[in-house]
């Protein structure tokens, strides 16, 4: 399967419906949501709290099930994998990065950044060389020895994305990921972002309700998501921050 | 090797989170340090004073052959059947002069076979002094520094001594029974002297060895060594029937004791050892018992706080991809390291503080009651933690805070 552009699909979104069954009734957090994300895309997520952006990222990444549709990663439905190989599948092509960042606090930012190796079957020596690459990638070398209380918020988002990079995943999934920084932050951490899509061809997907970061980010965004009430209320196109076009809904 | 190295992680973290691990490692410390002093308390209580609290004892007032004593132990059954577990009666017989004995235990009416090891201080595997209890035939328990001394005619005088591993062989033309040395006992302690009455030496044996010494190698042989006039009767234990924690084996205890008091049959008669107060005892074995769930509910507290405070480093960890049995592991690894170091530290304190002051010795017994209690209370963490990781959703780690 392959879009127009020639990029193959990484993630589609097969009409998704999620509700969760409270005591007043049936919620919908997703409803009838069909997507597809091609592989090297930038895209943002955008909506108010509460329209269904973490279902998403949580749905993409096997993490929950949709009650209807079904999700394709990697031209594998995730509906049938078992819990072992959704957790592989996390380990080895997704890399995470949080609002609040969700470093552990005893390990220093070289040990934080090794985390997802360790269930590996690596050297030691060959974790620390993967772990040290990816430090240097966001510029956080000199402060690998650093724990996360002894970095500005800025510095442990990156060590962070780092840690998201280490096992090189096919796709970036980032929850609110500036929404902590300030703007000199925010701006650092979004060109790391940015870098890594553009050098690296890694897929990102960033759920924010930030109206400058999808400023910020205009120059490389491929397709702008908008949710409200778990419903999809505009998709936008372009070929990195070229040629926007509204997607019709169907 | 991943799973050893998450482990190590734990132990590591352990020790970084000095305010959280140190705090329980000062609780378990202080928890085995106290177990093991409480079972090296247990452990130390001198056979005759729990039974004491568990029994009665009874000793003929003067010396009494089996023959004699038969039919008033039917007697004293009869009285007190109903009250009992176990009949117990140590018979002794005398091989050589002044220099060897043999004695044995053996059961009327009722008796358990695991209460044998246990009636005779002697025979008290925790007071053998140096190898181990009898497994049965052909095996035998002598004191310390034994030496046996035998006058031949002509006013020679052979010493022997007799150690651990050396075989003592009793014979008579060719009939014989090899016994064969397997543990020491500790021959200054009260009981020993009760039971000797001045032998130098005594060889405990099994009830099958000693009956066929007496029926079969002896020179004038009886055909029953429970009716055997030169077989002696040295002592009675009656062990109180009912569950000693409810409260049943006391009042067993008591009755009996009045029982016999009231009504003796002679020539026995109860003979109190002014030891254990039974409610002391008692308290000894409550506190022992507190103290081995405290270990082991302890263990589930810092299991509870683990899960607790590292919720969402746990929906992290498994949002990041490792399985439930890495977080586990990773966990465990925490746990473990705290009730080990707390255990060898306060195994170490006490012995120590048990060398230096009037401390009951402790036993390897004792270690290894303490060890199993630390690893039921890892049992029981890990049972807890396993529960928590699986409640714990990924999900979580995009929770907002």
């Amino acid at each position: 399967m392959s879009s127009m552009s020639g990029r193959p699909v990484l993630i589609e979104l097969d009409k998704v419906t999620k509700k969760y069954e409270q005591a007043r009734g049936s919620v919908f957090a997703l409803r009838n949501i069909s997507l597809k994300i091609l592989q090297g895309e930038f895209i943002i997520i955008l909506g108010p709290s509460g329209s269904g952006k973490t279902t998403m990222l949580n749905l993409i990444s096997g993490m929950d099930r949709p009650t209807e549709g079904d999700i394709i990663f990697d031209r594998q439905s995730i509906l049938g994998l078992s819990e072992e190989k959704l957790a592989e599948m996390r380990r080895k092509k997704i890399g995470f990065v949080f609002q609040f960042f969700n470093l552990i606090d005893n390990m220093t930012a070289l040990e934080n950044v090794m985390v997802p190796l360790l269930p590996e079957d690596l050297s030691e020596r060959e974790m620390i060389r993967k772990a040290e690459d990816k430090l240097d990638l966001v510029d956080m070398f000199d402060k690998r020895d650093r724990f996360p209380n002894q970095l500005s918020g800025g510095e442990q988002q990156r060590v962070a994305i780092a840690r998201a990079l280490v096992n090189d995943p096919d796709v970036i999934i980032a929850d609110e990921p500036t929404a902590q920084l300030d703007p000199d932050n925010t701006r650092k951490v979004l060109d790391i972002l940015k870098k890594l899509n553009r050098m690296n061809g890694v897929t990102v997907i960033i759920a924010t309700n930030d109206e400058e970061l999808v400023r910020l980010s205009r120059d490389v965004i491929t397709k702008e998501v908008r949710l409200k009430d778990g419903q999809i209320q505009g998709l936008r196109e372009s070929s990195q921050g070229r040629s926007w076009s509204e997607v019709e809904l169907g | 090797m991943p799973l050893f190295r998450i482990l190590a992680k734990g132990f590591s973290l352990a020790i970084r989170a000095k305010k959280r691990s140190g705090a329980f490692v000062i609780l378990f410390i202080v928890i085995t340090g106290w177990l093991i002093l409480q079972l090296a308390i247990l452990d130390a209580y001198d056979t005759d004073r729990i039974l004491d609290a568990r029994g009665v004892i009874l000793e003929p007032s003067h010396e009494l052959n089996a023959a004699s004593a038969y039919d008033s132990i039917n007697e004293i059954y009869d009285a007190v059947k109903n009250e009992i577990s176990g009949l117990y009666i140590v018979y002794y017989v005398e091989v050589y002069p002044g220099q060897l004995g043999l004695i044995t235990v053996k059961s009327r009416g009722k008796g358990k076979p695991e209460h044998i090891p246990w009636v005779l201080d002697l025979v008290k595997p925790t007071r053998i002094v140096n190898g181990r209890a009898i497994n049965g035939r052909g095996e035998g328990l002598i004191n310390v520094n034994a030496l046996i001394n035998y006058s031949i005619p002509g006013g020679i005088q052979i010493i022997q001594s007799a150690k651990l591993g050396d075989y003592i062989t009793l014979q008579q033309g060719n009939k014989k029974v090899d016994i064969r040395i397997v543990g020491m006992y500790n021959a200054s302690i009260v009981s020993y002297s009760k039971i000797a009455k001045g032998t130098e030496n005594l060889l405990y044996v099994s009830w099958e060895d000693f009956e066929y010494f007496v029926e079969d190698i002896w020179p004038s042989p009886a055909d029953n060594a429970e009716k055997a006039d030169y077989v002696f009767v040295r002592r009675i234990i009656l062990i109180a029937g009912g569950d000693y924690f409810s409260g049943k084996a006391l009042t067993n205890v008591e009755s009996i004791r009045i029982s016999l008091t009231q009504n003796p049959i002679a020539p026995f008669s109860v003979t109190l050892w002014g030891g254990v107060d039974q409610s002391i005892y008692v308290s000894d074995w409550f506190r022992t018992v507190v103290l081995l769930l405290g270990a082991i509910i302890l263990g589930g507290i810092y299991s509870f706080l683990l899960i607790r405070y590292k919720k969402k480093e746990i929906a992290t960890l498994r949002a990041i991809g490792w399985r439930g049995k890495d977080v586990l592991i990773f966990l465990l690894g925490e746990l473990i390291f705290v009730t080990i170091v707390g255990f060898i530290v306060g195994l170490l304190g006490v012995s120590a503080f048990s060398t230096i002051s009037n401390l009951p010795p402790i036993s390897f017994n004792t270690i290894g009651i303490t060890f199993i209690v630390i690893l039921a209370a890892i049992l029981f963490g890990y049972y807890y933690i396993w529960r928590g990781i699986l409640r714990i959703s990924p999900m979580e780690a995009f929770r907002r805070e």
